[in-house]
């Protein structure tokens, strides 16, 4: 018999998921040991239902897998920037969606799936210039002429290296 | 905020998170200029980090200003295959490294004759580090008192390793010569109480007498390598256990010990983890892993079967030897 915990999102949805799968977040997990017994929600006021919902499909498919380590293996994070398939295919989303899935991650302390979503980042501004970064992300550039100019000033020595 | 409506405010923090992955320069060049808040990130991520291989960039770095105080880590390499490497030394002034108030690591690595990075150079660039220095690596230059001073002069200091060098035949650029390590080249060091690693691998030779007069008075040393230690004692070696009992790491890569050496670290050098030294001639490296205390010993692949062309540490067979050759307590 496997006991259920309500998260309750911030548009006030509530989610009955099984205990084991929430303690993928180390938020959830902490606070579920705090607690002890208790069938009171759980409320995320930081995550909307669309992203809470997403997050909880990946811990579902994701939850025979080893519980990360807790001292960060960051060496290996860092050379690596491939997604598995499945992991890719949940990911494609908008980036509205995507930057409040890494949000929601990083609020949730699910490192796994933060990975993921800062990787996913990371492979859209590769070999980008500035100009295609911010029509990438649909960011406004908001530096006068001359504070453009002075970064370039300041950076040039790690030009052409 | 002018942030578009469709990404969400993302902090800086876990920008420096998102940027940090696999981060290669040109990239963060581009992203240093999206938008006010993405420079902040891009740029901790540019500037944690750096290194300098070419003199341009030390000329262009004097435009660097606001940044520098990201820099954590800075290394100089110099080596003599750079286009126009012996000008790069000369870009060095008392100002290359001004504001970089939380330089933590500084690697000079020359490389190449002694003549091109003097003391006097090494000295302006040294005295300009406004940063909590805590590790310093300094290859192919001339030591001197002074430069050892200037170190002295940190606190902060937690790891030290020099490669000085002797004389160069100017030619060939060949190292010619290793002088032996001087006491007063490295004795102000001992005033850097919080040292705790020191690399002497490729400074000379080093004696007994230069282990008591500077080893002994870093009370605090945890890593301790020595590359031409022919002359140092095991009876030295022993007394080590009692001014340094923290110690646990030691490389002695050419001092001759047997037994005693071994008991010492049994019974004294509790932290002890790992010891190099030779034994009957053949290179001998020790690892202790505990508790419960085990000391295994790494023989070269030669020794035990012509397996490997060249022991690395990794491949090195082990053999528990505990009990068998030596107990421990």
């Amino acid at each position: 018999m496997t006991t259920k915990v309500t998260l309750t999102s911030s548009d006030n949805e509530n989610f009955s998921v099984n205990k084991e799968i929430t303690k993928r977040s180390i938020l959830i997990k902490n606070m579920l040991e705090d607690v002890g017994k208790s069938d009171t929600p759980i409320p995320l006021p930081n995550v909307n239902s669309k992203v809470l919902r997403k997050v909880i499909e990946w811990c579902e498919y994701h939850c025979m897998d080893p519980l990360a380590p807790t001292n960060e293996n960051t060496e290996n994070q860092k050379q690596n920037t491939d997604i598995e398939d499945w992991d890719q295919k949940f990911i494609e989303v908008d980036q509205e969606t995507l930057f409040k899935i890494i949000l929601a991650t990083n609020y949730l302390n699910i490192k796994p799936l933060l990975d993921i979503g800062c990787k996913t980042i990371t492979n859209m501004i590769k070999g980008k210039s500035p100009e295609e970064i911010y029509k990438t992300f649909n960011i406004v550039n908001n530096f006068t002429p001359k504070e453009e100019a002075q970064i370039r000033k300041e950076n040039k020595w790690a030009e052409d290296q | 905020m002018s942030l578009s409506n469709t990404i969400p405010h993302i902090p800086t923090e876990l920008l420096i998170k998102i940027f940090a992955i696999n981060p290669a320069t040109s990239d963060l060049l581009s992203l240093c200029l999206v938008c006010r808040h993405w420079t902040l990130a891009a740029r901790i991520v540019l500037y944690t980090d750096i290194c300098f291989t070419h003199p341009d960039q030390l000329t262009l770095f004097h435009y660097c200003r606001a940044a520098r105080r990201h820099i954590r880590s800075i290394h100089f390499k110099l080596t003599a295959s750079v286009p126009g490497y012996a000008s790069i030394v000369y870009c060095f002034g008392p100002a290359t490294l001004a504001g970089c108030t939380a330089l933590r690591f500084l690697c000079v690595d020359a490389a190449s004759p002694a003549r091109i990075l003097t003391a006097t150079i090494l000295l302006d660039l040294l005295h300009s580090i406004e940063g909590p220095l805590e590790n310093i690596v300094l290859k192919g230059y001339a030591h001197t008192p002074e430069v050892t001073e200037a170190l002295a002069a940190r606190p902060t200091l937690r790891s030290f390793a020099i490669e000085p060098r002797g004389n160069y035949d100017g030619q060939t650029m060949h190292q010619i010569r290793i002088a032996p390590l001087e006491i007063a080249d490295l004795e102000p060091l001992t005033k850097c109480t919080e040292l705790k690693q020191l690399d002497l691998r490729y400074s000379g030779q080093v004696t007994d007498e230069f282990l008591r007069s500077v080893v002994f008075k870093m009370p605090r040393l945890k890593e301790l390598m020595l590359g031409d230690c022919t002359a140092v004692t095991e009876g030295c070696f022993v007394e080590i256990a009692e001014h340094c009992p923290l110690l646990r790491q030691i490389w002695l890569w050419k001092a001759e010990f047997g037994e005693t050496c071994v008991e010492t670290v049994g019974r004294k050098l509790v932290e002890m983890k790992e010891i190099w030294f030779r034994r009957n001639r053949e290179k001998v490296i020790w690892v202790r892993s505990g508790p419960p205390l085990a000391l295994y010993v790494l023989l070269p692949a030669s020794q035990t079967q012509a397996r490997a062309p060249r022991p690395r540490v990794e491949s090195l067979e082990r053999e528990l030897l505990i009990d068998t050759l030596f107990s421990f307590p």
